[in-house]
């Protein structure tokens, strides 16, 4: 009776069927929490422990927060799939492209590097680091500037392409690093 | 905190729920087919608490109208059932530490797993074991978690170890907070002299903090802030007058040092420095200000108007901004200028239809420029007032727009997170948009004003990162700014929970059920002494403890419009599904609206500058007719 049930109620579409699988559970001594799969079998990553996960309804991408000192923004490392045919960008290099291109609404002082030869999942992409500004909101105080330094990193695939984009306020970038390298090798695209 | 909507739940509104036409009676040949996919959906949510088979009956949409039609009440407990599974299960692997799980629940009181913490414990160890089981005990204020100061206080107020074990969350939180109240109501009402004093009260709160509301936090946060710049300011004072100061200006260090209250200390201490011919920038930022540093009744009003006319103009020609004034020529535009708490730079309030910009961060935009706040209505000044707070404006208005489509679509409010989304994202679009169309005038003003306006610094900040990687900003604009926030899914949860309403209900049928056994001198005696309606905001408790002084008549009203207001809610059930559909269908729209904005900015031209995405030539999907929610901050 439940195989029919199942049958019935729950069988195709797909797409779905994949954000109702039960997470795959970590081993103990992982570094890292537990694997996210995520945008439809798009990648796999991994928060670091205790880190806060985000993931968006249609599966397109996820971000892990750390914990956050009282005075700055929390370190945060995201990963999404653009999926051709997406509005934005045509491929790895549009997007990249963008990265370095004029903005109507410049930042004040922001540095951004050069596009750098990489590797994510394996294989070879490219990564460009930013020296960059963003506003911190205590909760009931002023809000303010904090030197924020962040990292991109993009990987052409078949169809679609990926981004993983780590970032810390700069100066507690060194401290992040061991989580960033974590986040990033955990990584694993899917094409 | 857990306040209960009273006004609009029973003395004010007009229920102007509408009964839903009657569903056509279920064949017996469909019944029976539904008969086994509910005895095992039933066994698998409602049951076994399952939130994987929750989530494949939610997304099985195929299904549903079969299981409706065959029995409308089953479906709805399993719907509302199968949508707080698959919520909570969210909740356990967003939230990871105590603070942000117990914010996380406090939004889902109601929910009959909360209220039985032990059966919760159990299903984490099932379905959830990713999640702390220690996190989910602090979280969920089992007791031996508290610590001692707060068992203390929890003890003075009458509860126990033992029957605390069987309390559920939401009571746990009421009675935490009024346990709470008489510490917090002193921190509030205090002075601090020395610097000494003030880390003491800062330390004192400390030792309570996590317990307490956003809300209340909030409040002492303001409070630390001045009792931080009124003792310093002290000693401040106190060392520049010297040791033989000038006795006019002693006698103000006296008048200052004696004040009982922390906002006439600030004043006094202004007075203080101006006579000094001093200035003393934690007492500007913290106090009142001088007389010409603050903008009266009449100033407020006008500076209003202007910027509301100014808003139509600067709004005009961008795909956002048309799209506003589409609604705000048949709606009214009810700007105000008015003082907002700190960090907080304008509001939309749905209940009664105003959007208001910070007072508090224009005067001090002027003070630094050394204007006053006559200033700000004149020239260049008012010009930088309208460019500094034109997408905070447009951000709240968008707001206003959410609210406005929920009436025409005759949609319910439900706080969803993707209106947050959707006003965060229309507000980069139209920074970067105007900016694109007039960069020797608002694009300049952007660029130029950063490191002198933490306001202009982060709208840069939120356009550029929408239009580098649309995707990543979506994502981060929950996680960084309201990680708190719940999905429409959450949403249509809650939509089916009348368990505030029911027990209203029964409070006030038990109220009426005891004075209709008292003799009849004493109804008699009690309703000539009791109060005719009910005013403020009120706990489950308080409003409990309120009943027995209402006029019986008063009691018969309130529990007819319980029963009318059960009955609509009820009712409302069965459109539930058509308002998800609808909240993702304009969460869509906007997305496609801004990807619309972004595929209009053309590359630089060369001469640097850009071609800024015309009207006609913006794709953009029709905006939805409409408008937010009640209190939203940005």
């Amino acid at each position: 009776m439940r195989a029919l049930l199942a049958f019935l109620l729950l069988a195709a579409p797909a797409v779905q069927a994949a954000s109702a699988k039960r997470p795959v559970k970590a081993r103990p001594e992982a570094a890292m929490s537990r694997v996210e799969e995520v945008s439809g079998g798009r990648f796999k990553a991994a928060a670091p422990k205790g880190w806060r996960v985000t993931k968006d309804r249609e599966g397109t991408g996820l971000q892990v927060t750390g914990p956050a000192a009282p005075d700055a923004p929390a370190p945060t490392a995201s990963a999404v799939y653009y999926a051709k045919g997406n509005p934005h960008f045509k491929d790895a290099a549009d997007f990249l492209a963008r990265q370095t291109a004029p903005s109507p609404v410049p930042i004040q002082g922001e540095k951004t590097g050069p596009v750098e030869e990489a590797k994510l999942s394996g294989r070879p992409a490219k990564s460009l680091r930013r020296d960059t500004f963003a506003v911190h909101r205590a909760p009931a105080a002023e809000p303010r500037e904090v030197a924020v330094r962040e990292e991109l990193t993009v990987l052409q695939g078949k169809e679609g392409f990926w981004v993983v984009t780590v970032s810390a306020p700069a100066a507690a970038w060194a401290k992040q690093a061991a989580a960033f390298a974590a986040f990033r090798d955990g990584f694993k695209a899917n094409d | 905190m857990r306040l209960l909507p009273l006004a609009a739940l029973l003395l004010l509104a007009p229920l102007s729920g509408r009964a839903a036409p009657p569903e056509p009676e279920a064949t017996p040949e469909l019944k029976a087919r539904a008969a086994p996919l509910f005895a095992e959906l039933s066994k698998e949510i409602l049951t076994d608490r399952d939130p994987y088979a929750s989530k494949a009956f939610l997304d099985r949409t195929d299904s549903h109208e079969l299981l409706r039609k065959a029995d409308p009440q089953a479906f709805d407990r399993l719907f509302e059932g199968a949508s707080q599974l698959v919520d909570l299960h969210r909740v356990m692997v967003d939230h990871v530490n105590t603070t942000s799980l117990r914010e996380a629940l406090s939004k889902r009181e109601g929910y009959p797993l909360l209220e039985k913490p032990a059966e919760l414990l159990s299903w984490r160890k099932k379905y959830a074991d990713y999640q702390k089981e220690d996190t989910l005990r602090a979280a969920l204020l089992e007791w031996t978690t508290l610590p001692a100061e707060v068992r203390t206080a929890l003890t003075a107020a009458g509860k126990k170890p033992g029957e605390w074990a069987g309390t559920g969350y939401g009571a746990r939180s009421d009675a935490l907070e009024a346990a709470l109240n008489p510490a917090v109501d002193r921190l509030k009402g205090s002075v601090a002299r020395t610097p000494a004093e003030a880390k003491a009260l800062r330390d004192q709160a400390q030792k309570i903090w996590t317990y307490l509301d956003k809300d209340v936090k909030a409040a002492l946060l303001q409070h630390f802030e001045k009792t931080d710049a009124a003792s310093a300011a002290l000693a401040d004072a106190e060392s520049k007058l010297g040791k033989n100061p000038d006795p006019a200006l002693a006698a103000k260090l006296a008048e200052a040092r004696k004040s009982g209250d922390v906002d006439g200390m600030l004043g006094k201490l202004g007075s203080l420095f101006d006579g000094m011919n001093v200035r003393n920038e934690a007492v500007e930022r913290a106090g009142p200000g001088r007389a010409d540093q603050r903008l009266d009744a009449a100033g407020r009003q006008a500076l209003s108007e202007m910027l509301v006319t100014g808003v139509k103009r600067e709004m005009a020609g961008t795909v956002v901004g048309e799209r506003l004034l589409r609604m705000y020529a048949k709606e009214p535009f009810n700007l105000v200028v008015k003082p907002m708490p700190a960090g907080i730079m304008g509001q939309y309030t749905a209940h009664d239809n105003v959007l208001a910009v910070s007072e508090d961060l224009l005067l001090r935009m002027a003070r630094e420029q050394g204007k006053s706040a006559g200033d700000l209505l004149k020239g260049e000044m008012f010009d930088r007032a309208l460019k500094s707070t034109l997408s905070t404006i447009v951000h709240e208005s968008v707001h206003q727009e959410q609210a406005v489509w929920r009436r025409d679509h005759k949609v319910p409010y439900w706080d969803v997170v993707e209106h947050e989304m959707e006003a965060k994202t229309l507000e980069a679009a139209f920074i970067l948009q105007k900016s694109a169309q007039d960069p020797k005038g608002y694009g300049k003003f952007m660029a130029e004003n950063q490191k002198s306006s933490v306001f202009v610094r982060e709208g840069a900040a939120l356009a550029n990162k929408m239009q580098r990687s649309p995707e990543t900003f979506r994502m981060s604009i929950q996680a960084d700014y309201y990680p708190a926030e719940v999905s429409i899914e959450a949403n249509a949860a809650r939509a089916y929970d009348n368990g505030v309403m029911t027990d209203m209900r029964d409070q006030l049928r038990a109220e009426l059920a005891r004075r209709a056994a008292l003799p009849r001198a004493q109804r008699t005696a009690l309703d000539a002494a009791g109060q005719a309606g009910l005013q403020g905001r009120f706990t489950r408790d308080t409003w409990v403890a309120a009943l027995p002084g209402l006029k019986e008549e008063t009691l018969r009203t309130m529990m007819g419009r319980q029963e009318q207001a059960l009955a609509a809610r009820t009712d409302a059930r069965a459109a539930v599904p058509r308002t998800y559909a609808e909240y993702r269908a304009r969460d869509a729209e906007t997305q496609a609206l801004a990807a619309g904005v972004l595929a209009s900015l053309s590359s630089p031209q060369p001469n640097g500058g850009f071609a800024g995405g015309s009207l006609t030539k913006t794709g953009f999907v029709p905006a939805p007719t409409g408008g937010g929610g009640p209190g939203k901050k940005k």
